[in-house]
């Protein structure tokens, strides 16, 4: 039989049927927003502090015991002297560089976010920040604004940011290592006018040489008089990660939300497929008896189940989207934002799930033809 | 009174082979733990163009008889041959393509799909058979007519009498011009007026065409029509007279 001609049939009997049809359609359209809204959190979750962009050769320097390294204090003897012992142990270019970073939570726009202020030859080579537009800052009144930070100020290069009562042009767009850092960037002069020079300055940064064994001179370092006791050596992956691990179980619990969240889905078209047939079991033996195929039926089924599930996607998709709207800068956790957003690809890949589900549903159904009643 | 029906007792068709031939014929239905015996050694010879009523009381075995000769179901023993076809043998495929293009079915309950129109109703038979779906709702419109339903082509069947639904029905299983029609207690929904009027249009269409009819029925009425009149209890059949 044509395919159009089945579709028409099935067509006719959505129509007719519209209350129930409408009804399967909202409850499926529920479930899809449902879906994509937990699978958008799981997903920011999951991308939350990722440090995918930290160099894994860059050992951070910060006060023993402190978990948030902007109560760190150190200063430029101490980081003088563990680059030296370091080359003294470990060679001359063992080091390639030494690099002091200001850093603290301050809140900007009544949001958290993170002050870097590093010396601005170290900004990319040493600190790994990307320049996406605009130039590092030079001067002590300008700032650069991470991509994350940009949309919670909603500002622009050439506007001004206030940060600790000071104002600063905002010179640059750039991305740090943990992409959803939500940071602002100045020049280590800055940073010390704006916060005072009392503390000295919070990380210290040793870049070693791409030959290194990093861990080793982790835990040799450590161990140095310079540093033994009073300050902590880190990989400076382990730093975020410490950070992040709070959100760890949270991150976990999306993904199993994500994951119910499709079963609900799955088993909400399966549902649909089945509880059909459990009410239309006459007509569909009436259709065997007048001489289709339980193959045809099957087809009939696995449309009308297939019109109805994809059909759910779309206001189910732009739901989720519509309330998903007012929150495109994200939450901010810990100066990191949290940034849901319904991606094409995960929509596509339940619905493929779900299509699977009525036809499993249309397949197991269709597959025992009954003397009609 | 009744003698057991013997392929030997009954017409048979010009080439000698009864139309529809069954021997012992037997259809046990297995609910739960206990065997029900529908039909037991079930032997008829009937041959092409007959009009056969099948009389007997309710859960006697009309329905189970009909869904094997019409292929719906299938025997548990014995042997079934309707038109040259081994129905005890054939594959799924073959029986299905029997349905569609050999049987028409017309049920007690007129089994209509509530979605569709009379006219879409009766045009499942031919769209089944890969008929277009303009042809197919033109040639269902003509039988409509023909059968006086002329003025509910686009009737839903809640906006139709059961006699005017039964009569959607039998379009729906003569539109195909089948060679057999299988008419399961086509009356028993209906009151007398329309009982009788649905019995005058099977036998209609029985003069009309080559079509062999099969009509199970627990009302003695019909026997008037018949050419052939078989008794069935407890899942024995008895020809209970032969107007030939
Ligand atoms: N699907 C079935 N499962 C179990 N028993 C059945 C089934 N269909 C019919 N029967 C039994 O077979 C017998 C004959 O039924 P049926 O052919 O429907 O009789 P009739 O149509 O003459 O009323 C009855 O006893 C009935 O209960
Ligand atoms: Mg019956």
């Amino acid at each position: 039989m044509r395919a159009i001609v089945l579709f028409r049939l099935v067509w006719k009997d959505l129509v007719h049927d519209r209350l129930r049809s409408v009804l399967s359609l909202a409850l499926l359209s529920v479930l899809v927003t449902l879906f994509l809204l937990v699978t958008a959190l799981a997903r920011a979750l999951q991308t939350f502090g990722s440090d995918e962009g930290t160099p894994a050769n860059n050992l951070w320097i910060i006060s023993a015991n402190v978990i948030d390294p902007g109560h760190s204090s150190l200063y430029q003897e101490t980081l003088d002297q563990a680059a030296a012992d370091v080359r003294a142990n470990y060679g001359p270019d063992s080091v390639t560089a030494a690099s002091p970073v200001i850093f603290r939570y301050l809140r900007v726009a009544d949001r958290l976010m993170q002050i870097l202020a590093v010396p601005p030859a170290d900004a990319e080579s040493v600190h790994h920040l990307e320049l996406l537009d605009g130039h590092w800052p030079r001067t002590t009144s300008q700032a650069a604004v991470s991509r994350s930070a940009m949309s919670l100020l909603d500002a622009s290069i050439g506007e001004q940011v206030e940060v600790y009562g000071r104002p600063f042009s905002i010179v640059a767009l750039f991305e740090p290592p943990s992409a959803q850092a939500v940071s602002i960037g100045m020049t280590y002069a800055a940073g010390q006018n704006l916060l005072g020079t009392g503390h000295g300055f919070q990380i210290g940064v040793l870049q070693l040489s791409p030959q290194s064994d990093v861990p080793a001179v982790q835990s040799w370092l450590e161990q140095t008089p310079n540093l033994a006791g009073r300050y902590s050596v880190y990989q400076a992956r382990q730093v975020t990660r410490n950070l992040t691990r709070i959100l760890e179980a949270t991150a976990v619990l999306g993904r199993v939300f994500q994951m119910l969240a499709l079963l609900v889905v799955t088993f909400g078209s399966l549902n649909a497929a089945s509880l059909f047939v459990l009410e239309r079991q006459r007509d569909i033996n009436t259709l065997y008896a007048i001489g289709y195929s339980t193959s045809t039926v099957q087809t009939v089924l696995l449309i009308r189940t297939c019109i109805l599930s994809l059909a759910a996607f779309l206001p189910g998709w732009a739901v989720a989207s519509l309330l998903l709207a007012p929150h495109q800068g994200g939450a901010v956790v810990f100066s990191s934002a949290i940034v849901p957003v319904v991606s094409g690809a995960t929509t596509a890949s339940a619905a493929a799930l779900v299509v699977m589900a009525a036809g499993a549903g249309a397949w197991f159904a269709g597959r025992q033809p009954q003397a009609p009643s | 009174m009744t003698d057991s029906a013997g392929p030997q007792t009954t017409g048979a068709d010009s080439d000698g082979s009864p139309f529809i031939l069954a021997q012992d014929l037997s259809k046990t239905y297995q609910q739960g733990r206990l065997q029900v015996e529908a039909l037991r050694g079930v032997n008829l010879a009937i041959p092409a163009g007959a009009f056969v009523v099948i009389l007997g009381p309710s859960g006697g075995g009309k329905t189970t008889l009909l869904n094997l000769i019409g292929g719906i179901s299938r025997p548990s023993g014995g042997s079934l041959v309707v038109g040259g076809l081994a129905l005890d043998r054939v594959k799924r495929a073959t029986t299905v393509r029997y349905r569609r293009e050999q049987v028409g079915f017309v049920f007690q309950f007129f089994n209509l799909l509530p979605a569709l129109s009379a006219c879409d109703n009766v045009a499942l038979t031919l769209l089944a058979r890969g008929v277009g779906w303009r042809e197919a709702c033109q040639r269902s419109r003509h039988v409509l007519c023909e059968l006086g339903m002329g003025d509910r082509l686009d009737h839903r069947p809640v906006e139709l009498s059961g006699g005017e639904q039964q009569r959607v029905a039998i379009a729906r299983a003569v539109v195909g011009k089948p060679r057999l029609l299988l008419a399961d207690e086509p009356t028993g929904n209906l009151d007398a007026e329309s009982a009788t009027q649905t019995a005058e249009l099977l036998q209609r269409l029985h003069h009309q065409g080559s079509l062999t009819c099969l009509l199970a029925t627990h009302n003695e009425q019909f026997c008037r029509f018949a050419t052939t009149v078989y008794e069935i209890r407890s899942g024995v059949v008895f020809l209970q007279g032969d107007s030939r």
